[in-house]
């Protein structure tokens, strides 16, 4: 089993590889290239001083030796310094981190508590009106754009009810203190999860129903029943118990989309989080940034992708009791 | 543990049971009309090809058919008097879980394969006797022990996957058990098996029998598989009973065309090696109503009225009765 | 890896088909009973007529800038009201569509040739080569499509081609996977070796013979595909980062409504140009769940 593990974990190294290969390619082509991005756009510089820079930056050296040094330094927490800020990228995105990681969290929280609660009900109400119902409403909510369902949101509840605030993170017009901050950040933070959890939420209902049903027509439910336990321990002890396996597979796949999908959220609602720093370094042109956070999320989609692949083999008892 | 139940009456009494499958604008009669008893502690055998309504009658008296397809349309099935089909869904699962269990055929797939056989059991009897886990647990082990299972208190840990097949079958007897049921239906748990297997179970079956007192129903096709263990067998042909008979009368005295059929094709290993006769035909549209004998099509020894007048169960000796036109106490008419 | 593309629905299974369940009478007798797909597929036909043939009809000139109309709700002489400069939104949103539509169906077009391509190769060849080439599509799985569309139209500007090539690059991993496996399975069969022994040249056989047996998870990949492909530009548009005024989008609109609606209540700028692309997507994914069971009936339907 282990053995299994390892050579997922292997697999995976030529994987970022590659990704970092075309990181770097990109960075090549960005204007200024890997001397720009290593300095912030000092520019200004006379020829002698560019001489010196390449020199530093070893850019006469052949491009793999580039590669390396570059892919040295990624290793390292050199990831170079924000054209627009100069500061280190690392520290840039960092700052950045905790929103988007709460946005996030909250979101996937929401979306498989949500999803369990609905998936499994439509399955155990096969064929009624619940189910057709959700299902109806888990199809559309996969058809439809985020931003337009975060404007339409804001519309109703922020401008029309004014019953939520329309973007940031906290009041700006006065300092909360206590219990009533932590109910200011909750309503700055309704609108944004509700609507960056939209898309996940559809499908993983989506999953949990198919899951389950598979699964409830299973012979081990029918002897369950059959010896008498009570429905609420078939449904949940065996059922769910054994539905959520391919599940959770699911589940941590979905983590690397709302990161992705952090990015419209946190524009809409004025978030300052690692997606709205994507866009504006893009309007920016601050090509050190954006390589960064792509960085971290190609890794992020690669680790949940490896993560989902162990975590099945561990938690279903045919695959790791070989 | 002997079972008891109020003075002499049978533990199970289907009485006159319709069951109907309905799916996209067709309804069929996979049930029609099926009567039969067990006493406390009898063993008697459903016998019948594939298709003849023997498992959905099984399921019924458990309580697990699958209600939307399948639909009771009539009749009562009376456990210790009770009507099962009157009570309340969840009285009856409640009942039916405690005093009624059922080993099925496919013993993989009828054992959860994510929990060990140790929990699957322990829970069974947790629920009905509130036991602790580790009273439990005990109990567990003694059930494994009890069907033959060895080493049984590190085998608790198994999932199903880990046993053998035959092994499966008998941690699957196990857990029927846990619930200490007065009546143990078996649905042809022995037809995937090889002999050897076979017999184990069977010899199995019969001596938990023996020393529980549990009435056992025993599902199958194969006449040859149950011959020594029950006392009655009740032969099913398209949802109807045929013939019912004691196990010895069944064999040396078959009162209907089709168990004489289904005597004729088995193998027999002693005695002289005579040709196997297959029943030519095959079962009638369930879907389509029903005009006179249904066997009538298949038979060797129709008569001309077969076709019209669809026999009722008549007896022809002591506990031996017969849905046959030519069937007569005195012997088969001409 | 992860073969889900953000927003759209699961991806159809691959693997060979039944002959019998091939015929193209047979599917689409099978597609036209599935009510759905088929209303579906006329929702599509019909919004495709609208963008192309309406304009020219309602005689609203979108670029019309009207500053003593502006800002008003949508009414009968501006069915779906006006913007800030007075022009009829109607008229964008028609426009729009025309562009929105045009960038999809480029896009899926060049990343079917480019999956169908790599697929093919992977398949027929097998060995390293699939290798290699399955290595390059879980690169494109890995890279998240919208950072990696965002960084390509910032480096190389927001033209037409360079969105259209950059949607497109992500998602023809989802074709060549499937017509891979296609090729996989076919080409073990029977006929492949009597072509073969009549002397038919590997480019012959893997065109003529095995691609259209193909044809089918590829049309299904390709309706889902222009689904995620508007869905993926709406994105990019709207974070304004797309087509730049005065062209605009579905997307690109909702990005200009954002004000307006957020700010100023102007719902309808907000609710036309989204409820569009809601309906394309919607219908595009009937169709192509309606196309993914009428090509494989044999999968039940729940």
């Amino acid at each position: 089993m282990t053995s299994y593990r390892i050579r997922r974990c292997l697999q995976a190294v030529p994987l970022l590889l590659g990704i970092s290969v075309i990181v770097f390619a990109l960075l090549q082509m960005t204007p200024g290239g890997p001397m720009a991005a290593g300095e912030g756009a000092q520019s200004q510089a006379s020829a002698e001083q560019i001489a010196r820079l390449r020199g530093r930056y070893g850019l006469d050296d052949p491009l793999w030796m580039q590669y390396l040094k570059w892919l040295g330094g990624i290793l390292t927490g050199d990831w170079g310094a924000s054209f627009n800020t100069g500061r280190p990228v690392v520290e840039v995105i960092t700052e950045r981190l905790p929103t988007t990681l709460l946005l996030t969290g909250l979101s996937f929280g929401l979306s498989v508590l949500l999803a369990l609660v609905v998936g499994v009900t439509a399955a155990v109400r096969h064929r009624t009106l619940f189910d057709y119902v959700s299902t109806g409403l888990a199809f559309a909510g996969l058809a439809m754009p985020s931003f337009w369902f975060g404007l339409m949101l804001l519309f109703v509840f922020s401008y029309s009810l004014d019953w939520l605030p329309s973007s940031g993170l906290a009041d700006l017009r006065f300092r909360h203190e206590g219990f009533a901050a932590f109910l200011d950040r909750a309503e700055h933070l309704v609108l944004p999860v509700a609507v960056l959890s939209l898309v996940s939420v559809a499908s993983l209902t989506r999953y949990v129903r198919s899951s389950m049903l598979d699964v409830l027509g299973q012979d081990y439910i029918r002897t369950a029943r059959g010896n008498g336990l009570p429905e609420r321990t078939v449904v949940l002890g065996h059922g769910l118990r054994n539905a959520s396996i391919p599940v959770v597979t699911v589940a941590v796949l979905a983590i690397p989309e709302l990161f992705l999908g952090a990015v419209i959220t946190e524009t809409i609602f004025g978030l300052p989080g690692m997606g709205r720093l994507f866009v504006e370094s893009a309007e920016l042109r601050d090509y050190p940034v954006l390589l960064g956070i792509l960085l971290i999320a190609s890794v992020l989609v690669v680790s949940a992708n490896l993560l989902a692949d162990i975590l099945y083999g561990r938690l279903d008892p045919r695959i790791s009791y070989e | 543990m002997t079972a008891t139940t109020p003075a002499g009456g049978p533990l199970l009494h289907v009485d006159d049971l319709v069951v109907g499958f309905e799916s996209e604008g067709s309804a069929t009669r996979a049930v029609d009309g099926v009567s039969f008893s067990v006493g406390p502690g009898e063993a008697v055998a459903v016998v019948g090809e594939s298709g003849s309504g023997k498992s959905v009658t099984a399921l019924a008296v458990a309580g697990l058919l699958a209600s939307p397809p399948a639909r009771v349309r009539r009749g009562r099935i009376l456990f210790d008097g009770t009507d099962l089909l009157a009570l309340d869904p969840r009285r009856r699962r409640a009942l039916g879980g405690r005093e009624i269990s059922v080993i099925y055929q496919d013993a993989m797939a009828a054992l959860n394969p994510s929990i060990t056989v140790g929990r699957q059991i322990a829970q069974v009897v947790r629920w009905h006797t509130g036991a602790s886990r580790t009273a439990a647990a005990d109990r567990a082990a003694e059930l494994l022990d009890l069907v033959g299972i060895p080493d049984p208190r590190s085998r608790l840990a198994s999932y199903p996957h880990q046993l053998s097949g035959g092994q499966r079958q008998r941690v699957m007897i196990a857990l029927a058990l846990a619930c200490e049921p007065r009546l143990l239906i078996a649905d042809e748990p022995t037809t995937a098996m090889d002999v050897t297997v076979q017999a184990q179970i069977t010899e199995l079956v019969g001596r938990l029998r023996r020393e529980l007192g549990m009435a056992v129903v025993w599902i199958t096709h194969d006449l040859g598989v149950v011959a020594g263990l029950v006392d009655r067998v009740v032969v099913m042909y398209a949802g109807r009973v045929v013939e019912q008979a004691p196990v010895r009368d069944l064999f040396a005295a078959p009162a209907h065309p089709y168990t004489t059929g289904l005597l004729r094709s088995l193998p027999v290993l002693d005695g002289p090696q005579e040709r196997l006769v297959p029943i030519p035909g095959g079962l009638p549209d369930p879907a389509a109503p029903l005009t006179g004998c249904p066997f009538e099509p298949r038979c060797d020894r129709r008569l001309p009225e077969c076709s019209a007048q669809t026999p009722d169960l008549v007896p022809v000796a002591e506990s031996h009765a017969s849905a046959c036109l030519r069937a007569t106490p005195e012997g088969e008419r001409t | 890896m992860s073969d889900r593309t953000s927003a759209a629905a699961p991806p159809p299974s691959a693997g060979p088909r039944e002959p019998a369940a091939r015929t193209r009478h047979g599917v689409w007798r099978r597609f036209a009973r599935h009510r759905p797909a088929a209303a579906g597929l006329a929702a599509l036909a019909l919004i495709t007529l609208a963008v192309i043939a309406l304009p020219p009809l309602i005689g609203y000139d979108p670029e019309a800038v009207s500053l003593a109309d502006k800002n008003l709700p949508p009414s009968a002489e501006h069915l779906m009201g006006t913007d800030e400069l007075g022009r009829d939104l109607f008229a964008r949103v028609l426009d729009g569509g025309r562009l929105t539509l045009s960038v999809a169906a480029a896009a899926v077009g060049f990343s079917m040739v480019v999956g169908v391509a790599v697929g093919a190769v992977a398949g027929y060849f097998g060995g390293v080569v699939d290798n290699l080439l399955m290595r390059l599509v879980d690169i494109g799985y890995s890279l998240p499509a919208l950072f990696v569309v965002i960084l390509l139209v910032t480096l190389v500007g927001a033209g037409f081609w360079p969105i259209v090539l950059a949607v497109a690059m992500f998602s023809w991993m989802n074709t060549a996977r499937l017509v891979r496996a296609g090729y996989l399975s076919l080409k073990e069969q029977d006929f492949v070796e009597a072509t073969r022994g009549i002397g038919a040249g590997h480019l012959r056989i893997a065109v003529r013979h095995l691609l259209p047996g193909t044809v089918g998870p590829t049309v299904v990949t390709a309706t889902l595909g222009i689904a995620t492909a508007i869905l993926t530009e709406s994105a990019l548009s709207f974070l304004g980062l797309g087509f730049q005024p005065p062209q605009a989008t579905w997307g690109g609109l909702l990005y200009e409504a954002q004000r307006p609606v957020i700010a100023m209540g102007h719902w309808w700028r907000g609710l036309f140009p989204g409820a569009m692309i809601f309906a394309v997507v919607l219908a595009a994914n009937y169709v192509g769940d309606g196309l993914n069971d009428a090509f494989e009936p044999r999968r039940s339907r729940r």
